[in-house]
């Protein structure tokens, strides 16, 4: 924002030496220079593959190899728009989507609290609370991959210990059970990044005025839904934004732990787009469908900015 | 004071609750990485394994098979400890006849 300010303010002085002049444009050839690698690297890996799908999406390309690739126009998009196994694994990723986001906001506001709150070793607690974030994904979809196992997973063995199951359970053997416990794994590595981003947001609130509520003589609820909730307001924007988007395209965790099994149970867009392209090889559809993702995800995000806007403590 | 006290207790508690519940799945995955396949697998788990059993660390960094070579290419070790070795001894080779060439 600074930079377009700067430069819709005309402060240049009117006139100047040649030779500064002069230096001045050789310090910008050597800044295009200079600037050169890091653009031809962004247009390449970013620009290139982006355009390139969307050129893909409007042809018929059923190979990797492909010699001939009709253009089909918009077949591919409304191919997938009448496709059920489309709007499947949608309502799948809308549920995903909404529970996992939920409940890392909610879990993370209470561990926020008490990482703001006052412990007796409150830097190990807050140590103990970045582990699951600094977990990389894949390690953590291997982790409880193993722990649901349905012959020796520890969580069949700590609630068949308990006395809470008789027998074991396949966790990850039917369709919704599946996807709610790729659930649970989400929401506990993502927790604690959500509760990070809250506690940010908590230190920031001047403690004068907890003490005016308690003069007030403000109960704890009150104060909670008059201070602490309109105060964080820029950080859950930032938080529920960000873990929307990542949440609706949410690929690795379920390649990982699932494959998109069983039954397709746990096959959330980005997967069946994933799928559709690589593993059936209809690059032309799953262009197609990566690019509604990306719609998808857009009117999301135009959404949400619209609804924030309108809150003045909003940052976006 | 008698309340802030209990409080303050309720506070710790809290927090001891997530800390389990946030250590309780890594734990695991840490004492697993230790324990022999038998008793992982056994029916009525035993949590604490009665030995130690550091084969698969072994494995990882000096093993043959494919997993653990991967694994050392991905930690950008691709060479072999002793191609490692062999090339220290013919540089160190090169080195010295390099100097006793005259320039």
């Amino acid at each position: 924002m600074s930079v377009a300010t700067l430069e819709a303010t005309p402060v240049r002085p009117p006139e100047r030496p040649p030779a500064v002049k002069r230096k001045r444009e050789n310090q910008g050839r050597l800044a295009f220079w200079l600037l050169l690698p890091a653009g031809v690297a962004v247009f390449g890996v970013i620009v290139y593959p982006i355009l390139r799908t969307l050129f893909i999406s409007f042809f018929q390309v059923d190979s990797a190899l492909a010699t001939n690739t009709p253009f089909v126009g918009f077949s591919n998009y409304l191919h997938v728009l009448g496709s059920g196994a489309f709007w499947a694994s949608m309502s799948r990723t809308l549920y995903f989507t909404l529970v996992s986001t939920a409940l890392e906001l909610f879990f993370g506001m209470i561990v926020a609290g008490l990482l703001n709150a006052k412990l007796r070793a409150r830097w190990l607690f807050r140590a103990v609370v970045i582990i699951p974030w600094a977990l990389p994904t894949i390690v953590n979809a291997a982790m409880w991959k193993g722990i649901f196992n349905a012959q020796y997973g520890a969580l069949n063995a700590l609630l068949s210990q308990l006395g809470i199951i008789q027998q074991y359970q396949a966790w990850l053997g039917d369709p919704t059970v599946a996807l709610n416990m790729v659930i649970i794994a989400d929401v506990w590595k993502n927790t604690s990044l959500v509760a990070f981003f809250l506690l940010a947001g908590l230190t920031a609130i001047p403690g004068e005025l907890y003490e005016s509520a308690k003069m007030d003589r403000a109960s704890w609820p009150r104060i909670f839904r008059s201070i602490v909730l309109p105060m964080l307001v820029p950080s859950i924007s930032i938080v529920l934004v960000l873990r929307t988007v990542e949440a609706f395209k949410v690929f690795d965790i379920i390649y990982a732990m699932t494959r998109g099994g069983p039954v397709n149970g746990t096959q959330t867009v980005a997967y069946f787009a994933y799928t559709t392209a690589f593993s059936n090889q209809n690059f032309g559809v799953g262009s197609a469908l990566s690019y509604i993702i990306v719609i998808v995800i857009l009117a999301l995000t135009a959404i949400y900015l619209r609804l924030l806007r309108r809150s003045e403590m909003s940052l976006l | 004071v008698k309340r802030a006290t209990r409080n303050s207790l309720l506070i710790h508690l809290a927090a001891g609750v997530v800390a389990v519940v946030i250590l309780a799945p890594f734990a695991w995955m840490v004492i697993a990485s230790v324990s022999p396949q038998s008793m992982l697998i056994a029916v009525p788990l035993k949590w604490i394994p009665d030995h130690l059993y550091l084969n698969r660390y072994v494995q990882i960094f000096t093993g043959a098979d494919n997993a653990a070579q991967t694994f050392r290419a991905a930690l950008g070790q691709l060479q072999s400890q002793s191609w490692l070795e062999s090339s220290a001894r013919t540089r160190s080779r090169d080195c010295a006849s390099a100097a006793a060439k005259p320039r």
